[in-house]
Order: structure tokens, then C-alpha cells, then sequence
């Protein structure tokens, strides 16, 4: 396994939360925003440099070079203007439940890796190939990346909050 | 979830520091004690003075245990950390991390100490052999990762300008 070091962890936080009616990464969770609830998920995978990808007041983040283009030009921007490191872990910012047990399965992907039928989250390894899809999956199989198996009982984890309903689902969850 | 955190000119008290977290609902207790070194970069070390900014430490380590409670569900937290003069073997901060199961106990406990290291408001006088002692940062200052000019490997740099 690449060391936790040399790995990149970055939030991708620049949505528009359209169906939340609310912007995501500043929602309350726990306590605290669940932007830095989401950076202190990377912290506890092991990884000490963490990014935000989208602009978020308050928070220094990577803007996207075409805003609202999806989560793949999120991406696109962080390995441009954070070149240099061994690896790069993505998770979107509306997964609250996840946990640093579940992304540290992807860390041991030494060629990268994300979960059957979740492109996000991502553990993206350089060299990357230039790939215009804005879909997440292509841009996956582009860079020639395979899915792992999630365990079943961590299959929770995984729940998506797009919606106040489904949010406050996970808050019930957690 | 339960937090405790506080600054102490006494001597910490391990058997205290468990039983502010302990619980019946929780199998698993980890504990973290960090001591007094007698070396440190080659020179013999006799004792540290800690130095702490008492309100803005104990707040510090508050949010980090909130933190960790946040990513560990149903995790109970004590950081007591020391301040005045210790010999060495001395103690300078007890952590005490309870959870139903072993795991999330050993990995909330190393969460707390590592983000501690980097982020509290912490100071240390090491006091030498040579009777001499100097001041440094208690919590190493992070380094920043190494960002070599890489870039997806095979444009040359064309796409990253």
C-alpha cells in the first residue's frame, strides 16, 4: 500500500444540491458541518493532506474549471492543481455514513479502486489518461480501474443524501 | 457519546481517566499514555516542561474527540494532558477511548492522539543533561507532503499549464 502520506484526500463538495434546496456540505451533522465531518473521515482513513473540491465560503477549496460540469470535473481540476502525489482518494460529500474502515479497502487497491455499482467513492493512482465523459463510471474505466467488493454488512455505508428526505434518513441511520 | 477533556497540574490518573469513559454497553477500553522521553535528536533529556493554553487546549481536544464520536459511532472520549514540569517516564497525556468493539476503540484512540499532536496548543521546554533547555513546539508541525512537479504522465505537462 502506498503510504497514507503521499495520498491526496479530497472532498467533492461542488454540487448544487438542487434536490436538497439546501447547499449539502454545510449541513449539520454530528455537530459540525458535514463538510468537516467528511475531512475528518479522510483524516481518520490515515490521509494528513485533505482538499475540498468545489467553493464552499469559508472553506479554501479547488474551484471547478467548468462549475457545475459534475463530479468528474471536480476530479479533473484536483489532479491538475494538486499534481505530485501517489494517489488521489475522491468521496462525494453526501456520503455521511461512510467509514475510514470502508475507504481503507480502497486504499489497499494498489491500482486503484471503487465499489460494484459506486463509481464514489474513488481511489484514483496515477498515471491518469484524459478522458472527456462527464460520467464517473467512464472516467473510471478510462484510467482502466476495477470495482472491489463491498462486505454486505458495510453496504449501509454507502447511502447517497440527495434529498431531505434521504438525509434525514442517514441522520437516523448514524 | 461522552467527552471529557482538561489540563492538570497533578499527576494524571490513569484508573481516573478509564472510569470517565467506561460504560456497560462497551467491551473495549484503549488507552493512550504518552511519557517522558530521555533522548530526543541525540541529546540526553532529564525532563520536559509543558507548556498549555489551558481554554483554547481543552476546546481543541473537545472537537477532535467530536470528531472522531462523529466517525465512530458511540465512542466515549477522556483526554487529560499534563502542564508544569516532569521528569522523565513522567506522564503527559492520558487518553481513554470506549466502544462496543475493539476496533473502533483502537482506531478512534490513535485518531485523537494523532490529530492532538498536530493541532493542540501544546509547548515543551526539554531540560538536557548539559543543564541547558530550549523550547519547542509540543505537537510536531506538519510537513507538507512533498509536490513534485508530476502530472498524468504522458501529455508532458501540455494538459496541467
Amino acid at each position: 500500500m502506498i503510504k497514507p502520506s503521499a495520498i491526496a484526500g479530497i472532498v467533492l463538495a461542488g454540487g448544487k444540491s438542487s434536490r436538497m434546496g439546501r447547499n449539502k456540505a454545510l449541513l449539520p451533522y454530528k455537530g459540525q458541518p458535514l463538510i468537516d465531518h467528511m475531512m475528518a473521515l479522510l483524516r481518520g482513513a490515515g490521509l494528513q493532506d485533505i482538499f475540498i473540491s468545489g467553493h464552499l465560503l469559508d472553506y479554501p477549496g479547488i474551484a471547478d474549471e467548468s462549475p457545475a460540469a459534475g463530479p468528474v470535473e471536480g476530479i479533473r481540476s484536483v489532479i491538475k492543481h494538486k499534481p505530485g502525489y501517489q494517489g488521489y482518494l475522491f468521496v462525494p460529500v453526501d456520503m455521511p455514513l461512510l467509514t475510514p474502515s470502508v475507504l481503507r479497502l480502497l486504499l489497499a487497491q494498489e491500482q486503484g479502486g471503487y465499489f460494484i455499482n459506486a463509481p464514489l467513492p474513488a481511489y484514483l493512482v496515477p498515471p491518469f489518461t484524459p478522458c472527456a465523459s462527464a460520467s464517473v463510471q467512464s472516467f473510471l474505466d478510462a484510467q482502466g480501474i476495477y470495482p472491489v467488493d463491498l462486505p454486505d454488512s458495510l453496504a449501509h455505508t454507502m447511502k447517497n443524501t440527495n434529498t431531505p428526505q434521504e438525509w434525514e434518513e442517514a441522520l437516523s441511520a448514524s | 457519546m461522552t467527552i471529557h477533556t482538561s489540563v492538570t497540574e497533578q499527576e494524571i490518573s490513569v484508573a481516573d481517566t478509564i472510569q470517565r469513559v467506561s460504560s456497560p454497553a462497551h467491551g473495549a477500553i484503549d488507552l493512550f499514555i504518552g511519557t517522558v522521553r530521555d533522548n530526543h535528536n541525540g541529546q540526553d533529556v532529564t525532563g520536559i516542561t509543558y507548556d498549555v493554553h489551558e481554554p483554547i487546549a481543552t476546546a481543541t481536544f473537545a472537537r477532535i474527540c467530536r470528531e472522531a464520536a462523529g466517525l465512530w459511532p458511540d465512542t466515549h472520549y477522556a483526554v487529560i494532558h499534563y502542564k508544569g514540569e516532569l521528569p522523565v517516564g513522567g506522564t503527559s497525556i492520558v487518553i481513554a477511548v470506549s466502544a462496543p468493539h475493539r476496533a473502533e476503540s483502537f482506531e478512534a484512540c490513535r485518531y485523537v492522539i494523532e490529530e492532538i499532536k498536530k493541532h493542540a496548543p501544546v509547548w515543551k521546554q526539554e531540560h538536557y543533561r548539559d543543564g541547558k533547555s530550549t523550547w519547542l513546539p509540543g505537537h510536531s508541525l506538519r510537513q507538507e507532503s512533498a509536490q513534485a512537479d508530476t502530472c498524468c504522465g504522458k501529455c508532458g505537462g501540455a494538459q496541467h499549464d
